[in-house]
């Protein structure tokens, strides 16, 4: 259900919309309020808490053609005429700092009114029930093992009510998420070892579901970890997971077609545009519309409807993502992807659902192609080099490849490093299965977090090892 | 409004205890490309969170339950009391170890920081013009720079009586350096973190870094696996001993999901400069300095690795009463004694000193990750290298560490300028 809270302010946010077009061309509000709740039983404690996402406010972004300038507060209650005021005197600046503004182009929109609410299951759930389900998935989780020292299970759900008024939209969107974690410490062998499980759906029941179904994966996986050997360095061919998939088009690429890096001269890829990054069975998508995950709005942070945007077509790089402020500095159209950490921070270009699309070979057939080499799992974390176009991946563990056949053989953990376009125009098969994963944050360098998510099929792919 | 949430809350008798953590910010923020403003923002926000706890008995044994939840200046009465009613419940249901918050103590602090005699724009103004004039001096320029000045407010009170408060002022600066060379382009990226600025110490950072970009562009690709000692700065150091920090939490502890107790041996060798680490509450110019934490308890600058032996853990209150362990709080930085290194003393080595970030995993004993830049000391020259990733055995690193004798001060860490890894694989 939509904010109540922002439903009473949207009057207001026109009025001051009205009032501050006075003194700028072009000027929105965006309102936000995000409930995030943080359920989780550990093997000796229970805790409810808020999370990260949470937030309850507004900004007021404007232009005068030149720079864009932002205003972040709590609330927009009271005489709206002073509250005006006030902004625009905040917002003064010295003839010095004024003198080096940029100039940018008008922003262009076409005028809309319109409400957008995906359904859910959250009103079927009150916390104590949630916790009870997950003390339930706790108990076969302990049972499974005495080797298991200590448990936990969470649910971070999300519950996402926006509004942006502009010179010519009143839009506003109410979506959910959930993301369900299973993360045991298990000993045996003389070593201590960590495994997680994800599940994730914009519905509760959905992940309460499929959690307890991840168990008996995470035991094996657990028993193998324990026997992991550290990996021999070396160039190996490679298939990857779903999630590994998702960590290639993430931080390897994806970082590199924020078009706010491409004002800055930052980005690499700037220079391919409608050149091959990547071998011709290749293609990668972004956007809000593009997948069903965490970060499928129906709007972004400066009123653009979510688009599905094509970044890689066989091979061949043909556009980037780009946030309202970018485009009128490079005058191109806004993609969808202006996001903000919260109404506290600015806006920038960011991923939201990024992704590899399936191929046409079966798993097996990739498998049986590796002579020596080896299969990645699970993300654990990576980090962007959008102008050099390096890559650092890290996967939490591998298993051996030998002679077409998968092995016993556990190697952890893994680190893939080299250059972003050896990697992709090394990709010689991918599967026909796909898989995203809505469990991911983003930063950029390190801060601004914003929820993504990431996948794609699996890769066979050439890569350094470490 | 404080007054408004603590008169509600008293009147529910089943709310045994409650904090409010009250955190506000004024920011003043600018953002350039190329030399151009493009954003200017402001933000003036104040964030009330608020925990409620619930004692309760349960076949005569004594449970504690708690929820948190926020509460924003745009809640009224009736959005006060549902919230309550609603997390009220959810503390009911959940049986954690019974514990008692802090008692009471009254504190006013500010954490000492020279932003109080700068006006945030013109400090913000004056941060810019130093970056753009050194690099207008300079081959290599900053392509983007955003610049954060902040005041913040920390407040929290409880049922006890507890009220403490202190005053905190930071910069964050992200300044990307740039080298072009015809079609060619590289950049560093680089974060700096203060509150006290000095003029001086920043305009030598930033030309240096902007130096360093140069190097990165001259810098060659690198795959000699030499086995040559290798040299971490601050930032990496910083993460070298993350996964540490981590695991001698009290929270690590109590939900027994620690590698290290109390006695064990981090390292087991005297052929290094043996590890003392400290978990501290403040460092000079450092944003995360702090007088005491989320649930108002003093932080303790406690000894966490003693001469390479683990000595003592660390955490919150809650945790500290669980385990019936020392007060200290959750401690947020850390303080790395120095040791007898002096870098005159190496031929040949390798300074890290850019990477994508330093990767360590303590229970798979490893320590990697990809270098964007390093500098290759070797027959009395220095050559810039780049495009390789370093891994190896954490162990055995530890028990073959040096430290610098010279200590320097960084984010959130203060220690040894260098530390030296000798069993380090270049791939």
């Amino acid at each position: 259900m939509f904010s109540p809270f922002l439903n009473s302010r949207k009057q207001n946010a026109i009025s001051l919309v009205n009032e501050l077009k006075k003194s700028f061309k072009y000027v929105s509000v965006l309102g936000t309020d995000v409930k995030g709740k943080y359920i989780v039983k550990t093997n000796n404690m229970v805790r409810v808490a808020e999370t990260f996402s949470n937030e309850c406010g507004f900004v007021i972004k404007a232009t005068n053609g030149k720079a864009f300038f932002e205003y972040s507060l709590d609330d927009i209650s009271g005489d709206i005429t002073n509250l005006a005021s006030k902004i625009v005197n905040e917002l003064k600046l010295s003839y010095k700092l004024e003198c080096q503004m940029i100039d940018s182009l008008d922003v262009e929109e076409e005028k809309l009114v319109k409400s957008f609410v995906r359904e859910s299951d959250f009103d079927k759930y009150s916390d104590s029930n949630i916790l009870k389900e997950i003390v339930k998935i706790n108990d076969v989780l302990k049972s499974k093992s005495d080797k298991i020292k200590a448990y936990q299970t969470s649910i971070n759900k999300l519950d996402v009510s926006k509004m942006f008024v502009s010179n010519n939209k009143v839009l506003d969107q109410n979506y959910t998420w959930v993301n369900g974690t299973i993360v045991a410490f298990y000993f045996d062998n003389g070593k201590f070892v960590q495994g997680f499980e994800h599940a994730y759906s914009n519905n509760i029941k959905d992940v309460l579901d499929s959690l307890p179904t991840k168990i008996d994966s995470l035991m094996h996986r657990l028993d193998r970890l324990t026997l992991a050997t550290p990996i021999k360095p070396g160039v190996y061919d490679v298939i990857t997971d779903a999630s590994i998939t998702g960590l290639i088009a993430h931080e390897a690429f994806g970082h590199g077609v924020e078009m706010d890096q491409f004002v800055k001269d930052r980005a690499l890829a700037k220079k391919y545009m409608n050149k091959y990054v990547a071998s011709k069975i290749t293609n990668m998508k972004d956007g809000a519309a593009s997948g069903f995950s965490t970060a499928s709005y129906f709007f972004d942070d400066d009123g653009v409807l979510a688009t599905d945007t094509q970044i890689i077509k066989d091979g061949i790089l043909v556009s980037g993502i780009c946030d309202l402020t970018s485009s009128r500095e490079l005058n191109v159209m806004p993609t969808s992807n202006g996001r903000r950490e919260s109404y506290k921070r600015k806006s920038y270009t960011r991923m939201t659902n990024t992704f590899i699309e399936a191929g046409n070979d079966k798993l097996d057939d990739m498998i049986k192609s590796i002579k020596h080499g080896y299969f990645l799992f699970q993300t654990n974390n990576g980090m962007e080099d959008p102008k050099n176009w390096q890559i650092q991946c890290t996967a939490e563990y591998g298993i051996e490849i030998v002679d077409g056949k998968l092995t016993d053989n556990y190697v952890s953990p893994v680190v893939m490093s080299g250059n972003v376009l050896d990697l992709l125009k090394s990709i010689t098969m991918i599967s026909d299965e796909f898989e995203i994963e809505g469990a991911g944050s983003c930063g950029k360098g390190y801060k601004e977090w914003v929820r993504v998510s990431s996948g794609g099929p699996n890769l066979k792919a050439r890569v350094k090892l470490s | 409004m404080i007054d408004l949430i603590t008169k509600i809350l008293k009147e529910y008798n089943e709310v045994s205890a409650y904090k409010i953590n009250i955190n506000s910010e004024k920011s003043c923020q600018l953002f350039y490309v190329h030399e151009k403003l493009e954003t200017v923002r402001k933000t003036d926000t104040k964030n009330y969170s608020v925990t409620i706890y619930n004692k309760h008995q349960i076949d005569n044994k004594n449970y504690i339950g708690d929820a948190s939840f926020s509460i924003y200046k745009s809640d009224t009465v009736d959005n006060i009391k549902e919230k309550i009613n609603l997390y009220l419940e959810i503390a009911k249901s959940i049986n954690n170890k019974n514990f008692d918050i802090n008692k009471k103590i009254e504190s006013k602090d500010s954490i000492s920081s020279n932003f109080v005699n700068y006006d945030p724009l013109e400090l913000a103004e004056l941060i810019s013009d130093i970056s753009f004039d050194e690099s207008n001096k300079s081959e290599s320029k900053i392509n983007a720079l955003e610049i954060f000045i902040s005041k913040y407010k920390e407040r929290i009170i409880n049922s006890n009586g507890l009220d403490r408060e202190v005053i905190k002022y930071g910069a964050m600066v992200e300044a990307i350096p740039t080298y072009d060379y015809n079609d060619d382009s590289v950049e560093l990226y680089e974060q700096y973190n203060f509150n006290n600025f000095d003029e001086n110490i920043f305009r030598k950072e930033i030309s240096g870094k902007l130096k360093e970009v140069e190097l990165r562009y001259n810098a060659k690709k690198f795959n000699d696996n030499l086995g040559l000692p290798v040299l971490l700065r601050p930032h990496e150091i910083e993460s070298l001993f993350s996964d540490y920090f981590y695991d001698l939490n009290y929270a690590s502890k109590y939900s027994k999901s620690n590698i290290f107790n109390i006695g064990d041996k981090i390292q087991d060798s005297s052929d290094c400069d043996l590890i003392n680490l400290k978990a501290v509450g403040q460092i000079k110019g450092s944003v995360n300095s702090n007088i005491f934490d989320k649930d108002g308890t003093t932080l303790v600058d406690t000894i966490l690795i003693e001469n390479g032996v683990v000595k003592n853990n660390f955490g919150s209150h809650q945790m500290a009463s669980y385990l019936n362990a020392k007060e200290t709080g959750n401690l947020n930085c850390a303080l790395l004694e120095p040791g007898t290194l002096d870098i005159k003393e190496l031929n040949e080595y390798i300074e890290i000193v850019s990477m994508s970030g330093l990767q360590t995993d303590v229970r798979n004993d490893y320590i990697g990750g990809e270098v964007r830049l390093a500098i290759l000391y070797k027959d009395g020259k220095e050559y810039p290298i780049t495009g390789f990733s370093i891994s190896g055995s954490l162990k055995e690193n530890l028990n073959l560490i040096r430290f610098t004798k010279e200590i320097v001060s960084s984010d959130r860490y203060e220690g040894p300028n260098f530390v030296m890894l000798k069993k380090i694989n270049i791939i």
